[in-house]
């Protein structure tokens, strides 16, 4: 598969009575854009508003954040999810850069599902989309709709937004092309393949999973093949109940962005295999297996690194994938989060196989940030809850968040450069 | 590390009370000879406690070296550190240094002993020095400041040196790095800092590294896991009483003992009967409990261990079942969560335990 992937950099944003883009500035036609995403009844209304770097702005019920991408050749937008399924990762896409949509959920949700992002201020130092142009989509539910149901259409009013930002962009404005193409292997070089457990069904509310390949839940399936270009091309979108993995970071996936472009250089990027976090033994071990086999036999590979999402579950998945695969000789590196402060880098892990010695941590997750009040609030109001375990606190307060809530802070796809430290 | 609280001089021109305690070979009253003798106070600094004193500078002023023998210490512990730490408290310091003691195995322990005992008993900054196999490095480290040290006093210079440079920033409240920076024994707690490169780049790094066999080095470590031999099996099951544990985080609504959703270190006894006839809730954002909500058994299943004592399969279904929850708990909190049930149900007759999970 060979994708080619262009960018216009956006290097501010405004309302405007028409929605083009001229010297790097993005102008959006709010009312076209309201009037869109309007069209839900799900919503009573849609507030869309802009964000910028340094503004006293907190934006909270953060439910996702996406780059705003279009399809220009061989394929379609968001397949399985705005328009029919055809194969994503092959032809031409385009992307903004330097902007994103913010999507908020004001529906009652499980409190752990959301998280915020503050446009100045230390959540805006330690999270990248505090230092981004953001178009914060924020609709108001119609007070009837089901949170699941509600849950969907704020996600397709951010793809749908995301589209019509991207459709902006023309031929002659892209600053930038990549092309994304691993077709070639050189046998002289290691070859890498990389095992993405996307989802884990754990936090399913009333057991119902998110679709969130090609639109299709896919909680319970056995490991697949699936190419890196179809991933970062939309065929994989964030999870609503996963956090440190916003579609955004799986649009510019750390990992499969770096393998790709080092693919010929020092390595072969093999492929990748996607798998879902298990929920019980067996099938665990099953999958396990299968992963192994799929990385050895099929990708061909001599080592693999793997991430995951959330927490212990899949934690234990990941090892036991990973114990299988180095029995067949391959090589793993594991990116794992840390959860605790009160603990030690030998504390931490939740497998004791001793040839798991090749291990990146991605940071803590409950480390805590003090935040300011800050002017302005998004997603909601001054009397919107902010989880905290120990004590009730409110957007409009100055506040104590666990960085796993800070969007964009911590990543579990690579992205970030935080490192748990022993002190 | 420390107290949040500044500690600060009476005057400008005067400096900060440092205490030094040493050894009987280190105070200079001699050999393994003298290792009985008892705790006795010399005014100003004594023997590696003068060096101490010319690295402190005008920041500090050993005012007093405590000096105790070693097997004084060490065949009393718990006693000789009472009696040690109020010879200290009595001396008002705003520092404390013991040893550097190496990797003397004796001296060791009482450093550490000694100066956990003032940090955390009288809240002043206290720093000792091992190398890091000595038996108190690992027993001390997690209370007091342990600077790695060299094997022996070869390296008395480069101990005292680091000693002091901590010593002097804990008394200004300057932030102190990380272990590995500063160059003591990790205290038990992890921070995010942030590096040059993102875990992505580090991770692909690192396994060429591996596939190539090239050195490198883990950002995490395995833990060393205990093997657990499994208790003998019950005698007589017909007889047994059988106690349900949880870790799903089960509680009576409005969660009384505040058993906390994540990160938990607390274990509650309910009553089985009163969970199931009032309203409860469930302390554990590990899952989503929608099915256990619904019908308390999926998590508790009382109904099918009364069939069972019904239909004599076992002797009794103990009233109580103890409660916690289990999501990213740390392994020491699970440890002594697990004694406490352990002893309760113990204590109280219980032959078996049937623990479910999420």
């Amino acid at each position: 598969m060979k994708l080619r992937l262009e960018s216009v950099k956006i290097t501010d944003v405004e309302f405007g009575p028409q929605t083009r883009i001229s010297n790097g500035v993005l102008y959006v036609n709010k009312e076209e854009l309201t009037g869109l995403l309007s069209k839900d009844e799900n919503f009573a209304s849609v507030n869309i508003r802009l964000a910028k770097p340094g503004d006293s702005i907190r934006i909270v019920n953060v439910a996702d954040v996406v780059e705003p991408r279009c399809k220009i050749s061989d394929g379609v937008d968001f397949p399985g999810v705005l328009a029919r399924i055809v194969s994503a990762g092959r032809g031409i896409t385009r992307a903004l850069k330097g902007i994103s949509v913010v999507l908020c959920d004001r529906h009652h949700h499980w409190i752990h599902s959301k998280s915020l992002i503050d446009m100045s201020g230390p959540a805006a130092e330690i999270g990248r989309y505090g230092k981004m142009l953001n178009l914060v989509i924020d609709p108001i539910p119609n007070g009837e709709t089901g949170d699941i149901d509600y849950a969907y259409s704020v996600r397709q009013a951010g793809f749908k937004a995301a589209v019509y930002l991207a459709r902006a962009g023309t031929d002659e404005q892209v600053d930038e092309v990549e092309v994304f193409d691993t077709e070639n292997i050189n046998p002289d070089l290691p070859s890498i393949a990389y095992y993405y457990q996307i989802y884990s069904p754990q936090h399913d509310p009333k057991g119902i999973p998110d679709p969130i390949f090609y639109g299709t839940p896919i909680s319970l399936t056995l490991p697949l093949i699936v190419n890196a270009n179809e991933i970062i091309d939309g065929a994989v979108l964030s999870g609503y109940t996963i956090r440190m993995m916003e579609t955004y970071s799986i649009q510019n996936h750390a990992i499969i962005t770096e393998l790709s472009r080092r693919h010929g250089k020092d390595l072969n990027f093999a492929g990748v295999v996607v798998a879902v976090c298990s929920m019980e033994p067996v099938r665990r071990a099953l999958g396990a297996m299968m992963v192994a086999n799929l990385v050895r036999d099929t990708l061909k590979a001599d080592g693999v690194i793997m991430t995951k999402p959330l927490g212990g579950a899949p934690n234990v998945d990941l090892g036991v994938a990973a114990s299988e695969c180095e029995k067949l000789g391959l090589k793993t590196t594991l990116l794992i989060q840390i959860l605790n402060t009160r603990a030690s880098l030998d504390s931490e892990m939740l497998f004791s196989d001793k040839a798991l010695n090749a291990i990146i941590n991605t940071g803590i997750i409950f480390e805590t940030q003090e935040l300011p009040a800050l002017g302005t609030i998004y997603g909601g109001d001054e009397n919107t809850q902010v989880f905290n375990d120990s004590r009730k606190q409110f957007a409009g307060q100055p506040i104590e968040v666990e960085k796993r809530f800070i969007c964009g802070c911590l990543n579990q796809l690579g992205a970030s450069c935080a490192v748990a430290v022993e002190y | 590390m420390m107290s949040d609280e500044s500690v600060e001089k009476t005057s400008e021109n005067q400096k900060w009370r440092v205490v030094c305690y040493l050894n009987q070979f280190f105070g200079q009253l001699g050999g393994e000879e003298k290792a009985d003798v008892g705790f006795l106070v010399k005014e100003g600094p004594i023997g590696p406690a003068l060096l101490l004193q010319s690295l402190l500078k005008e920041d500090g002023e050993v005012v007093a070296t405590v000096i105790c023998g070693d097997n004084y210490i060490a065949e009393n512990l718990q006693e000789a550190v009472e009696e040690g730490l109020k010879i200290i408290a009595d001396l008002k310091p705003s520092l404390f240094f013991s040893g550097p003691a190496f990797n003397a195995g004796r001296y060791g322990i009482a450093c550490g002993a000694i100066a956990s005992a003032v940090q955390e008993r009288l809240a002043i900054p206290a720093i000792t020095g091992l190398f890091p196999e000595n038996p108190g490095a690992e027993m001390y480290r997690k209370n007091a400041c342990v600077v790695k040290t060299g094997i022996n006093a070869a390296q008395m210079r480069q101990a005292l040196t680091k000693m002091a440079d901590i010593g002097r920033r804990l008394l200004k409240n300057e932030p102190i790095g990380s272990a590995e920076e500063e160059g003591y024994l990790p205290r038990g707690s992890l921070k995010n800092e942030v590096v040059d490169k993102p875990a992505a780049i580090r991770g692909i790094d690192m396994l060429l590294d591996k596939i190539a066999g090239r050195p490198f080095r883990t950002e995490l470590k395995i833990p060393e896991f205990e093997e657990i031999p499994p208790a003998p099996p019950v005698k007589d099951i017909k007889t047994a009483t059988i106690a349900l544990v949880s870790d799903g985080g089960a509680v009576p609504k409005g969660n009384p003992d505040k058993i906390k959703v994540s990160q938990n270190t607390i274990w509650a006894p309910y009553n089985l009967a009163d969970i199931f006839a009032n309203p409860f809730q469930i302390a554990h954002s590990g899952y989503h409990p929608t099915e256990v909500r619904e019908n308390l058994n999926r998590l508790l299943p009382m109904d099918v261990l009364k069939e069972m004592v019904a239909e004599g399969v076992f002797g009794s279904l103990f009233p109580i079942f103890c409660s916690c929850s289990g999501n990213t708990t740390t392994v020491q909190s699970c440890k002594d969560m697990g004694k406490g049930i352990a002893q309760k149900l113990f204590d109280e007759g219980v032959n078996a335990v049937i623990l479910t999970s999420t």
